[in-house]
Order: structure tokens, then sequence, then C-alpha cells
């Protein structure tokens, strides 16, 4: 399937996934008006991806500020990449900035729920 | 009221921040710039900054999507334009956050309940709360965005969050609710 690139705006995130080179990356800001239209496609996507492949995936998030809406797509994402993670390696690059509490709680979600992941933190300055 | 008077009685209350009028997307991504700037002139500790930011967006959306007041069709999924008040001041226990917007009666109804129950709860009931909907499969019916709205901005709040439901003066079928937080 072809590979996905959305450059980043003041309100959503910059989305580079490089589904031939087996990682996906989303970085930037997450407040668009609608979370769900904007995500949900996404993560329709790297569902189908995963179901179509075995290969091991990287995954990058840098994310430096998620409204409610957005924050709840992503947790989604988080799932469908732990279920694949069960039959195949899924490794998860996770960036916070020293202090974001509400990014590092994000963090703490997914580390809580989801085991498959093999989760990389990324601690980074401002 | 002349403009000194409101410009004294801004700064007695050291108001920084207010907008009284029709929210979008667009407006609120432009007064997020502006308060992102004022808190970084500031100086204020990047949590501070980022707790502000966060209710800020939060509140803004919300009368976006649910105020009554609707200047786009009330069906409308998207570029929504619909009116509210936001205020922000650097009070003595933090940066206190109010907005306010037209609700009809059976959504002040709704909210009544539900901030009945989120304004008594301590902040771990809260932190509990929002990890719990967060998980959740779908969102409550009416969300708009997955139910968790109310908890995020209760969640980074350094106090109970207030609220208040009152009459809308003029419309007898329209309530004000109004909701404020302090970080």
């Amino acid at each position: 399937m072809s590979d996905i690139h959305i450059p980043g705006t003041r309100q959503t995130p910059t989305v580079d996934f490089r589904f031939s080179e087996h990682f996906l990356k989303l970085s930037g800001e997450a407040y668009p008006e609608n979370a769900v239209t904007f995500f949900e496609p996404l993560n329709a996507a790297v569902e189908a991806y995963l179901a179509a492949s075995s290969e091991p995936v990287n995954v990058e998030f840098d994310l430096r500020y998620l409204n409610s809406a957005a924050t709840k797509m992503i947790f989604k994402l988080g799932g469908i990449l732990n279920k694949a993670a069960e039959h195949r390696s899924v490794s998860l690059r996770f960036v916070v900035v020293e202090d974001d509490e509400m990014v590092q709680d994000l963090g703490a979600d997914f580390q809580t729920d989801y085991s498959w992941i093999n989760f990389q933190f990324v601690e980074v300055a401002l | 009221m002349t403009q000194k008077d409101f410009a004294e009685l801004a700064a007695e209350h050291d108001v920084f921040f207010y907008y009284c009028g029709y929210f979008s997307q667009p407006i609120i991504e432009a007064s997020a710039d502006a308060i992102r700037l004022r808190l970084e002139c500031e100086n204020l500790a990047y949590k501070i900054q980022r707790r502000v930011l966060g209710a800020f967006i939060e509140m803004a959306q919300n009368i976006v999507h649910y105020s009554a007041e609707s200047l786009t069709d009330p069906n409308a999924k998207t570029d929504e334009v619909r009116f509210g008040t936001l205020a922000i001041a650097q009070t003595d226990l933090g940066i206190r956050l109010t907005c306010s917007n037209p609700v009809d009666t059976s959504t002040a109804q709704r909210l009544d309940s539900k901030l009945a129950v989120l304004s008594q709860m301590s902040l771990e009931e809260i932190r509990q709360a929002y990890r719990t909907a967060l998980r959740a499969e779908e969102g409550e019916a009416g969300s708009k965005g997955g139910g968790i709205g109310l908890l995020t901005i209760a969640r980074e709040s350094s106090a109970p969050i207030e609220y208040q439901i009152m009459d809308a003066p003029n419309s007898p079928d329209l309530k004000i609710f109004q909701l404020s937080v302090t970080v």
C-alpha cells in the first residue's frame, strides 16, 4: 500500500508513514477541530498495513500537544499497534519533552495497556 | 462603562485575555498563539504553560462543538462557528480560565448531572475516571470527541472545578453554562 506523507500544520501533526520501509512516524501537535475525521483514516491505514505484513515495525511518536480527542485517537492507534505486536516485533520510540506531564501520562497509559510493544522513552529538553 | 473603566476593571482582576464572540478553529489557533506568547514572556514553568494552553483549547473547542448559538448549520461536522466567552486571569491561586456559552435545557441538565459529580471528585478519582474514559470504546452519546474533554480539563486543575448553570436573559429555551478551572 502507498506510503502516507502529510505535512504538519499548527493543529495537525506531520504524518510520515513509510509502509514500504516499515517505519511510521507522527510528530508535532494535534488539536484539529475534528480529531476523529483526521485520525480515523490513518488508524485504518495502519491497521490494513499491519494485517498485510509480518515484518518488524519501527514507530516513532514525537508529539508536543494533543487535545483530548486526539489523545483518544492516538491511544486507539496504540491498541492497533499492540495487537500486531503479539505476532511480530513492534518498537515504539516515544519522545517526551521534559516537564510535559500530559504526554508523559499518555506514555504511562501506553506502557500500562500495551505490553506487547517494545517501548523506548526518550526525554528531550524543550 | 468607558474603555478606561473596562481596562481598569480588567487590570484590577488581572484578566489578561477576554474574548466574547464567535469561536472557530482558526480563531482558536490564533488565540492559542497569542496566549502561548504571553505565557512564554511571563517565564512560567513549561508545565503550567502546557496546562493553561490545554485548558484553553479544550474550553474553546467545547464552545465550537456544543454552544447552542451557532452561526453555521448546527448539523455541520466541520468549520463550525459558535458563540461563547473565555476569560483568563492571574489569581493568587494560579491562572484561572472561565468559559461560558448558551446551551439548550436538555444539554444543561446533562452537564449539571455530570459536573455535580465531577466537581466533588478528588484529583485521584478524576485521574482514574480519565483513564477509564480514555479506554472506553465509544464516547458518550452527544460527544464529538470521545467524551474525555471535561475530564481532561478537570485533571489539569489545581482545585475543584467550578460551574454554574444560569438562566439566559431573553431566551427561555436556553441556559448559560459557565465553567472555571484554576491551573
